[in-house]
């Protein structure tokens, strides 16, 4: 295949990841653990949105807005009950806790919805052919809807109070509260973006493929993947990552056949693990 | 203007005491400096005062605020602001985006930033042209006066100074001091912890020995530097 046909797939595969994997930052930087859940709630964003646009009856748009909002409500509440209870304890016991939370929402999912396949109520567009190259309706709208949340979580990070907030406490708790930082709020503010995140991207893995109880699952890995080939504590960092997974993915089906492509993203995660453990940005941020 | 009040104060980590029935007024205006050897408990008292540690039993006010229930957050809206003696800036932000942090989650509706801003180059010129500079490059003297600068953004009532020549050469050391006594002039009252004895006391009025997490004296800073037992076990003096 032309090889910039190949590098405009990896980027997109690499920015429906983008979004997930900024949001597992954002978890690890401010709440330093690891969440599983992150799988779980990609289901239940895209399982909320088919809800709102094939129940409901509401636009492809406005069902994802919908689902962001519930997401992140969702997340805000599941912090309530259960992480908010174990904070202060060691990364381990948060990381076995969120996969607790991942089966409950996986469960409930499956529960109400069985096993079946869906898929949303949009219409399906003929490709758009720049002489040899494809590009899907759904690629332009991926790139576009991920390119304004990067925009917006970025703006919000840098221009705005909550995104200061924010900062500190990533940066230090402890210096952040003598600021007069009121912790509780910026970790509810933290889940509600990392719900809403995860949901926008589920709506454009939905749009993309089917919405089915294990699709979160099989992003998982690839999304904890692209944060960590970010470094895991740099939000942006791991949008970098994502991008670089995408590309070298679609490249290496050049060489190997396809089958093999989600092998390359692990050959590649394991070669930075051994050579540069703190990720490819993180040399940028000072720990001491 | 406020007086700090600190009475009765047992506080420690696990269940374990470190401090034992602590009691030191700072009158308003005044500038006190808690003195003692290593493992005296200096910064547990630093801390619990700052809210960062809670009380175990006692009392802490500032003026006529009670304030023993409040965590650290409610005690810098009181305006109480704490500059600890390390991780004391965020490194990962601006020396601006640093100076920011220090009022603008105070709540303080038509805070004057930029004439805040003013105050803090006054004192430390060398902060005033670098804004855009990460915080996490600066060296240890210049970090300690950005943290200074931060905790004085928040106009504080009164300020809690945790070894604030901890780590700094014999120039950046007077400079600190000089710092100090310029703010306290300006009328904040100046609670502070200093392992470099001599030169905490002669800045000070009021001088408290902290032992073992015990007061065994408060008077004044002079008399104490006076004291012969205490010049003989803390200044390795003749």
């Amino acid at each position: 295949m032309h090889l910039v046909q190949l590098l405009i797939n990896g980027l997109v595969t690499g920015l429906i990841v983008a979004l997930p994997a900024l949001a597992l930052s954002f978890t690890f930087a401010i709440l330093r653990f690891a969440n599983f859940a992150i799988g779980a709630m990609l289901t239940f964003g895209a399982y909320t949105a088919y809800v709102l646009n094939v129940s409901v009856g509401l636009p492809i748009v406005w069902a994802a807005c919908g689902a962001a909002v519930v997401t992140g409500l969702v997340c805000v509440a599941t912090d309530r009950a259960v992480y908010r209870k174990l904070r202060g304890r060691t990364p381990v016991t948060l990381l076995v806790a969120s996969m607790g939370v991942a089966f409950f929402f996986e469960n409930v999912v499956r529960m109400v919805f069985g096993n079946a396949i869906r898929g949303f109520d949009v219409d399906v567009a003929r490709p758009i052919r720049f002489g040899e190259l494809r590009v899907n309706h759904e690629q332009i709208v991926t790139l576009s809807v991920t390119v304004a949340a990067l925009l917006g979580v970025w703006i919000l990070l840098t221009r705005t109070k909550l995104g200061r907030a924010m900062r500190a406490v990533a940066d230090d708790p402890e210096l952040a509260a003598v600021r007069g930082v009121d912790s509780d709020r910026v970790i509810a503010w933290t889940w509600f973006i990392v719900g809403g995140l995860t949901a926008i991207a589920a709506v454009l893995i939905g749009l993309d493929g089917a919405i089915e109880p294990l699709m979160g699952w099989n992003y998982v890995i690839i999304v904890f993947a692209a944060a960590i080939l970010g470094g895991l504590a740099s939000p942006m960092a791991a949008v970098a990552g994502a991008l670089l997974l995408g590309v070298t993915e679609e490249l290496a089906t050049l060489v190997l056949p396809s089958t093999y492509r989600t092998g390359v993203a692990f050959v590649l995660i394991a070669l930075l693990l051994l050579f540069r453990p703190w990720g490819l940005f993180g040399k940028s941020r000072v720990e001491r | 203007m406020q007086r700090l009040v600190i009475e009765g104060v047992c506080a420690g980590y696990a269940g374990r005491d470190i401090i034992h029935d602590v009691t030191v007024d700072v009158p308003a205006g005044s500038m006190v400096c808690v003195v003692g050897p290593n493992g005296s408990g200096k910064s547990t008292l630093m801390k619990t005062v700052a809210g960062l540690l809670p009380a175990r039993t006692g009392r802490i006010a500032i003026g006529d605020h009670d304030v023993t229930a409040l965590g650290a957050p409610g005690r810098a809206r009181a305006r109480l602001a704490y500059v600890p003696q390390e991780r004391n800036i965020f490194r990962n932000m601006s020396i601006g985006e640093n100076l920011r942090t220090g009022v603008e989650f105070l709540g303080i509706a038509g805070a004057k930033f930029e004439e805040r801003i003013e105050r803090v180059h006054a004192l430390f010129p060398d902060l005033a042209s670098r804004h855009r500079d990460q915080a996490g490059n600066l060296s240890g003297g210049q970090r300690q006066m950005l943290a200074f600068g931060c905790a004085l953004m928040a106009d504080p009532a009164v300020l809690l100074l945790d070894e604030p020549s901890a780590g700094l050469s014999p120039r950046y050391v007077d400079e600190m001091f000089e710092a100090i006594g310029r703010v306290h002039s300006s009328g904040i009252t100046v609670f502070m912890i200093e392992q470099n004895t001599r030169k905490g006391l002669e800045n000070s009025q009021m001088g408290v020995l902290l032992v073992s997490g015990q007061i065994r004296a408060a008077m004044s800073a002079a008399a104490l530097l006076r004291d012969e037992q205490f010049h003989r076990l803390y200044l390795g003096g003749h």
